[in-house]
């Protein structure tokens, strides 16, 4: 980290903290969005060798979504660890050029492909310079151009790369350990609750916190490092293998930063309304509460309120089950509702768009509310819609329902 | 009151599915020690030696194209069998997710109090009825243990103000399958439960429906719902060699059962039986109703049906046991039903009585006029066709008038022929029909013990004191005999049971009792109750009509011993995963733990440490929500990979 003292106040420190947190959400959104729109075996236009290809990138991306998830809940330890809120709300997609680096990307939401791969690549290039300065200036302009977004003048970036945007918030908590309060380890979610790994404590220390730090570099955003495991290795070994393979659509054409509530919709947006199809409407909306609902079962677990472990680790297990059984199997099944009207020959896709800002953090009552309205509705739709797993969602929901159950006896 | 009491509401569909993954179903080739839950690697072929695979293989070998020879009686060695289908390992849906639904099964009528006829202008008409549970067979290898252990139950509608609403939903109590018809196109099987009113939630806006609305006072006064139903001509859709390309082409194809769904929502009252009906039985006039006839060599006369192999090889047209199906008289084809007399009224419960014509041609077999008897008393004429069968929900009603019915019910043809004969002995049902046991080495020598709570009745009322034999059969698996290897060519083999042992329970006048059971040796076993007045057993059960009980007693596994640095990934994988990863490949692709030709990554799979010690937590066995669906997962290995868990958990913590 640097050796230059730290001239950010604790209120800049926060603010650089939800930065990070919105950037790891939106990477992983965007992560997860081209990995549900991959092809799997019995996917038209796929010969054998390409389904082994498909299903080993989505194992790819998936993981490497999941280690942002992990970023994610790093950044809202550190947060908590200050005596803030985590940030698990962020700006509806696409999103245009932000200030993590003086590369302009946009994050947006779009089938897997050369360019996005390639945008993925360039959102996790190393930190030093090299042949892929150039080549994500170019990619960049050609995103921003196709998304009709503008494109940020790489004099207004505060960060040169994300890896500073990590290395300042270093720097101020080292200049300012006191404002780390050991008394709230406790809220933080850790390897007591989720065995991740590698292993996650309570960050009561600068020295804890710094541990944080260096291991979300490690992983991803701005490392020097691009021969190791880190996310822009993988991307660009996947990036190669796309370009290298013989030509084929490994992914559902959907269409790109997919809306449905026009209420928050930004600009740039696909809007999808019933004319163009309305179980993709139905669907999306059903996945944006589920979503909304995880979040919201994650900002309780950051923000237990007497709480007891118990029932922490319930809500934890929840969410756990929640995110492959819901979020998943629903994005997945977005991306293969057809679409008509104005995007015929493309496909829907999970918008994750979200109410700004998030509502208040719910009781696990209030959760298990939701989840067991969340379930009935997606039953209904089995009902209403004749889209295929649509009933194995609604089972899905239906079995895991009793997970939000949680004791209310001990809750205080 | 009973089962059949009004307010009902009949139901029928016509894409009911199951998806079922079927690697343990078929043992033609012994892929598994069903006793001790292990795979065999090498499995066991009679004629040929199979070579040791590693998981990777073994689970591509799962997937490959064989030949069934479908062995038969009279012809063992299958040398004239012209039944020669093409097969796998992995049987007809490898990658099957255990999900049951009714499909669009819809309620089509409503029977209220007083009513001769079910309404079909009731705003609850034209509801979906929603179900969703998962199929897992107590004995993978036989055809009389499948329970439908069931996530939700709802009927969805509009309610009042239009929109569609959960009308009414809930969880239901395990089902499990009871009075079988094999005869029927591709058999059919009924299965009873209740949905508690603990679980229930009626809809705040409900529309305007009396059938609701009497279900609803009916289940607050009473116990909850009762749900009865029949699943029948269900078929896979896809054939192996089609299966066998997309398994090829990387798919992680699913080939479920489709096919009817028929049954009723009525009231439980709290106290009847909640999976099994109870009134004046009525059985074919064959064992057990009558003592069985030695003379006419039961076993080739009718089709064995014991294997899920043997009810397809039933229904595959060439066979041999296709053959003989065919050239049974209709007569011998008819199943079981059920009688109960409600004031002025006989209700009879046609569920699976009546077979069809051919499979997807749901008219019923022609019997001509079909009449009740009571003794030599006309009781009337039983509308049995198929617009009856399915508008009703397979029950009809026939009005008393003050005949004396008090003599043994039959069901005649036209010519007067009996169909079926009220049984002349105690019916004796159990809700424990599936019961799973440990091994446990309490006291030294590891033992099970349980209980199997049985009630006993006469014509419907609780039956007065009598003994009862209890016979311990247990399974004989036969191998399958490599006819070639190339191409890989196998006889079918047959499950058959065996009687281990036989003891006497005398059952008081309240009609209950408690049947002990224990054991030295895990396994599949079933409880073959023979009450008192029934003929002396024919050596075969016929557990199509008979009464029994499944007892899985799984083996005692000791990992006690084992320090904590030694329960590592390989080793928990060793004893545990592979067995499923292997067997039940669609869990892998939720939980990543491979093998590597499947989601792999343990890495991931410790995140999952958590939930996954809270999913094979005894507490949720009777649930949806339980691991590993099949539950086989025994004491000690549950032990073992909750203890993982814990170590996950606890070497998550940094130091």
């Amino acid at each position: 980290m640097s050796d230059q003292a730290s001239a950010v106040d604790r209120a800049g420190l926060v603010t650089m903290l939800q930065q990070a947190s919105e950037l790891e959400h939106a990477l992983t959104c965007q992560y997860l969005y081209a990995a549900f729109t991959l092809k799997a075996g019995g996917d038209p236009g796929l010969t054998p060798s390409q389904t082994m290809l498909c299903g080993h990138w989505n194992q790819q991306i998936t993981k490497i979504a999941a280690q942002e998830m992990y970023h994610l809940m790093l950044a809202s330890n550190l947060l908590t660890a200050i005596g803030e809120r985590p940030r698990l709300s962020r700006s509806n997609f696409p999103q245009p050029a932000q200030h993590f680096s003086e590369i302009p990307l946009p994050s947006m939401l779009a089938t897997f492909d050369a360019v996005t791969v390639h945008r993925f690549l360039c959102w996790e290039k190393p930190d030093v310079p090299g042949w892929w300065d150039q080549a994500c200036l170019d990619c960049a302009a050609a995103v921003n151009e196709r998304a009709g977004l503008p494109m940020l003048a790489a004099q207004d970036a505060p960060y040169s790369s994300i890896g500073q945007l990590y290395t300042e918030i270093d720097d101020a908590l080292k200049a300012n350990p006191d404002w780390i309060d050991p008394a709230n380890a406790a809220k933080q979610v850790t390897s007591a609750l989720v065995p991740f790994h590698p292993p996650v404590a309570p960050i009561t220390t600068y020295a804890d916190a710094h541990d944080h730090i260096e291991e979300i570099i490690r992983e991803g955003e701005g490392t020097g490092d691009y021969d190791s495991q880190a996310h822009f290795a993988f991307f660009h070994q996947i990036y190669d293998e796309l370009g290298n393979g013989p030509s084929f659509e490994p992914s559902w054409p959907t269409v790109e930063n997919p809306a449905y509530d026009p209420a928050l919709a930004t600009p740039g947006a696909t809007l999808i309304t019933a004319d163009d199809s309305r179980a993709a409407v139905a669907l999306g909306g059903l996945f944006n509460d589920a979503y909304l609902l995880l979040l919201r079962t994650l900002d309780r677990l950051f923000q237990p309120d007497g709480d007891s472990d118990e029932q922490r680790q319930a809500l934890a297990n929840a969410a756990m089950a929640f995110m492959p059984l819901a979020i998943k199997a629903l994005g997945i099944l977005l991306t293969r509702v057809p679409l008509g009207g104005a995007h015929a020959g493309r496909f829907a896709g999970p918008s994750f768009e979200l109410p700004q800002p998030l509502p208040s953090v719910a009781t696990p009552a209030e959760l298990y509310e939701d989840m067991e309205a969340l379930t009935a509705r997606a039953r209904i739709l089995t009902v209403q819609l004749d889209v295929d797993g649509t009933d194995h969602v609604a089972s899905h929901l239906e079995t895991i329902l009793p997970l939000f159950a949680v004791p209310t006896e001990a809750v205080r | 009151m009973s089962y059949l009491d009004k307010p009902r509401v009949g139901f029928s569909g016509s894409d009911a599915m199951t998806n079922p993954s079927t690697a343990n179903n078929e043992n033609v080739i012994h892929l598994l020690d069903y006793d001790n839950v292990e795979l065999l690697n090498p499995p066991l072929l009679q004629g040929a030696e199979l070579k040791e695979m590693s998981d990777v293989a073994y689970r591509e070998w799962m997937t490959t194209l064989m030949t069934y020879d479908a062995g038969n009686p009279a012809d063992p060695a299958g040398q004239s069998d012209p039944g020669w289908a093409p097969a796998m390992p992995g049987y007809w849906n490898y990658y099957g997710d255990h999900l049951t639904t009714f499909g669009t099964a819809a309620v089509n009528g409503v029977w209220m109090p007083g009513d001769d006829a079910p309404r079909t202008t009731d705003p609850l008409v034209g509801a979906r009825v929603a179900f969703d549970a998962k199929l897992v067979d107590v004995d993978p290898a036989d055809t009389f243990s499948s329970q439908l252990i069931s996530a939700a139950f709802s009927l969805v509608g509009p309610g009042a103000g239009a929109d569609l609403v959960q009308l009414v939903a809930g969880i239901p109590t395990i089902a499990h399958l009871r009075w079988t018809n094999f005869n029927r196109p591709y058999g059919a099987g009924t299965f009873q439960c209740v949905i508690p009113n603990e679980t229930l939630r009626w809809a705040d806006d409900a529309p305007d429906s009396a059938g609701l609305e009497a279900l609803r006072k009916g289940a607050a006064a009473g116990g909850g719902l009762m749900l009865r139903y029949c699943l029948y001509d269900m078929q896979a859709g896809i054939q192996m060699p089609e299966m066998y390309d997309r398994f090829q082409a990387g798919e992680y194809a699913w080939n479920p059962k489709v096919g009817f769904v028929l049954g009723t929502i009525g009231v439980w009252n709290g106290v009847d039986m909640t999976t099994a009906p109870v009134g004046r039985v009525m059985q074919p006039p064959s064992w057990p109703n009558v003592p069985p006839a030695p003379e006419k060599a039961a076993a080739s006369a009718t089709p064995h049906v014991a294997g899920h192999g043997d009810l397809e090889r039933l229904h595959t047209p060439g066979t041999k046991d296709q053959e003989l199906l065919a050239s049974l008289p209709d007569q011998t084809k008819v199943g079981p039903a059920v009688a109960v007399v409600q004031g002025n009224m006989l209700v009879l419960d046609l569920l699976t009585t009546f077979p069809e014509q051919a499979p997807r041609n749901m008219a019923k077999v022609d019997y001509g006029e079909v009449t009740l008897w009571a003794g030599d008393t006309f009781v009337g004429v039983v509308p049995y066709d198929q617009a009856t069968y399915e508008s009703q929900a397979g029950v009809v009603e026939l009005p008393l008038f003050g005949d004396d019915i008090s003599g043994p019910l039959s069901l005649r043809d036209q010519y007067r022929q009996e169909l079926l004969r009220e049984i002349g002995f105690p019916l004796v049902e159990t809700d424990d029909r599936g019961v799973y046991l440990d091994m446990d080495d309490e006291g030294g020598t590891p033992a099970a013990r349980g209980t199997v709570r049985v009630r006993a009745f006469d014509k419907g009322e609780p039956a007065q004191a009598f003994a009862l034999r209890v016979q311990v059969v247990a399974d004989e698996m036969h191998l399958g005999v490599a006819n070639s290897l190339e191409p890989f060519v196998v006889q079918q083999n047959m499950l058959h049971w065996k009687v281990l042992s036989e003891t006497t329970v005398q059952v008081p006048d309240s009609g209950e009792v408690d049947v002990p059971f224990e054991t030295t040796t895990a396994g599949c076993y079933k409880l073959r109750f023979l009450p008192e007045g029934m003929p002396v057993p024919a050596p075969d059960p016929n557990f199509a009509a008979e009464f029994y009980a499944n007892v899985r007693v799984l083996p005692y596994h000791d990992y006690s011993g084992v320090p904590d640095e030694e329960i590592t990934w390989d080793f928990v994988y060793r004893e545990v995963f592979s067995y499923y990863g292997i067997l039940y490949p669609i869990m892998s692709l939720i939980i990543p733990w491979g093998p590597d030709n499947l989601p792999n990554d343990p890495t991931r799979v410790a995140q999952f440490a958590a939930i996954m010690k809270q999913a094979v937590d005894r507490k949720y066995l009777g649930t949806a929500l339980s691991m590993p669906i099949t539950r086989e997962l025994d004491e000690g290995k549950r032990r073992l990979v909750q203890r993982w868990c814990d170590l996950q958990l606890q070497q998550a913590q940094p130091s």
